[in-house]
């Protein structure tokens, strides 16, 4: 598997590719190898699952669970393939978040008290004045839950060299799509004076290419859960 | 096997690439924050072996810890430390006392704590 670079001809690490496979074969041995070299990126993303739960974890948590999370691996290597495009913590993140489940406890969103108990019928607020449609920014805004993720996805766009007016088109598209329009690509297309059908095309190369990058890169993995690209 | 069991997952076709992926994920930001606790790995896999009803859960323990860090298969790591391997499986089962684990594993520094090993009461007959 590996190259004269260390890397297969997928681009992965071949060192975690024979990890993986050595698991999959059932070698206890290479749970501790997985844990020693890559103990560093899986409580990374042992950590984010934490802080989407809004908790701290101290040092002894933190390394039970990669422990954990590597034996958690270990079950299911032989499922794993780096055709995927996925490392095998980001693949499985569901796992690594049953992992984190099992130590912190079920997690659920806390209930806004002063909303729940609100019997008063809210107004809606006033429109407001500016131009029809919102702008770029704006469906941004609406479509990542906070400023964190919105600069991680606008640097995942430059990273994928997202041309600007793919990017206007997806974010567009998506606004529409998650507001409820039936048929977004009929809304967008007058916009940008193309086809229904070429609006639909440009808007699914765009997702795929930020999945595909959410999947492959540790760094932009967070962007997975955005409903975004869900 | 004469220096730390550090080198020992050189990959000869490679060059050193082993060491350099090493470096690059030392550095790496997520490596900064975070370092392996070999003796909660110990005692997990110990315990696993104990499960099992291993006569010596503590060496199965550490001399899978030993090959776990090398990274290396059984046939290459039995070669390296002078072991069959049907030998090598033994000990990984926790079959054999801490005598039989050859004198160069003892002597790779920093890893195992031998005397934690060899406190190890004799489990269930083998």
């Amino acid at each position: 598997m590996d190259g004269h670079d260390g890397h297969d001809r997928h681009g992965w690490d071949g060192d975690l590719v024979a990890i993986m496979e050595r698991l999959g074969a059932g070698d206890e041995a290479a749970v501790v190898t997985l844990y020693e070299r890559y103990g560093g990126p899986i409580a990374a993303a042992v950590q984010r699952v934490a802080r989407q739960r809004r908790r701290t974890l101290d040092r002894d948590d933190l390394d039970g669970m990669v422990f954990e999370v590597c034996d958690e691996l270990a079950t299911i290597a032989h499922r794993w393939s780096p055709d995927g495009g996925a490392l095998p913590w980001v693949w499985a993140r569901h796992r690594v978040a049953n992992v984190v489940d099992r130590v912190l406890g079920q997690w659920c969103e806390p209930l806004d008290d002063q909303r729940a108990l609100t019997t008063e019928v809210v107004p809606a607020p006033a429109p407001v004045a500016g131009p029809a449609r919102g702008s770029m920014l704006d469906a941004l805004g609406s479509l990542v839950p906070d400023l964190a993720s919105a600069r991680l996805l606008a640097e995942a766009l430059d990273h994928e060299r997202i041309s600007p007016r793919d990017r206007e088109l997806w974010l567009e598209y998506s606004f529409e799509k998650h507001s409820g329009n039936a048929s977004p690509a009929a809304t967008v297309a007058p916009v940008f004076g193309m086809k229904e059908v070429s609006v639909r095309q440009a808007a699914r190369r765009a997702r795929q290419r930020l999945v595909r990058l959410a999947a492959s890169n540790e760094r932009f993995a967070p962007l997975a859960d955005l409903p975004l690209l869900a | 096997m004469t220096g730390p069991i550090g080198p020992i997952g050189r990959d000869p076709r490679s060059g050193g690439v082993t060491e350099r992926r090493a470096a690059s994920r030392a550095r790496h930001p997520t490596a900064r924050s975070w370092s392996p606790d070999r003796a909660r790995v110990l005692a997990r896999l110990a315990d696993r072996a104990q499960a099992r009803g291993a006569p010596w859960p503590r060496v199965a323990a550490a001399v899978l810890l030993l090959r776990g860090v090398a990274g290396d298969e059984p046939a290459a790591f039995a070669a390296r430390a002078g072991l069959s391997p049907g030998a090598l499986a033994r000990l990984e089962r926790g079959l054999d006392p801490p005598e039989a684990v050859p004198a160069l594993l003892r002597t790779v520094p920093g890893l195992v704590d031998w005397v934690w090993v060899e406190e190890t009461p004799p489990g269930p007959s083998p």
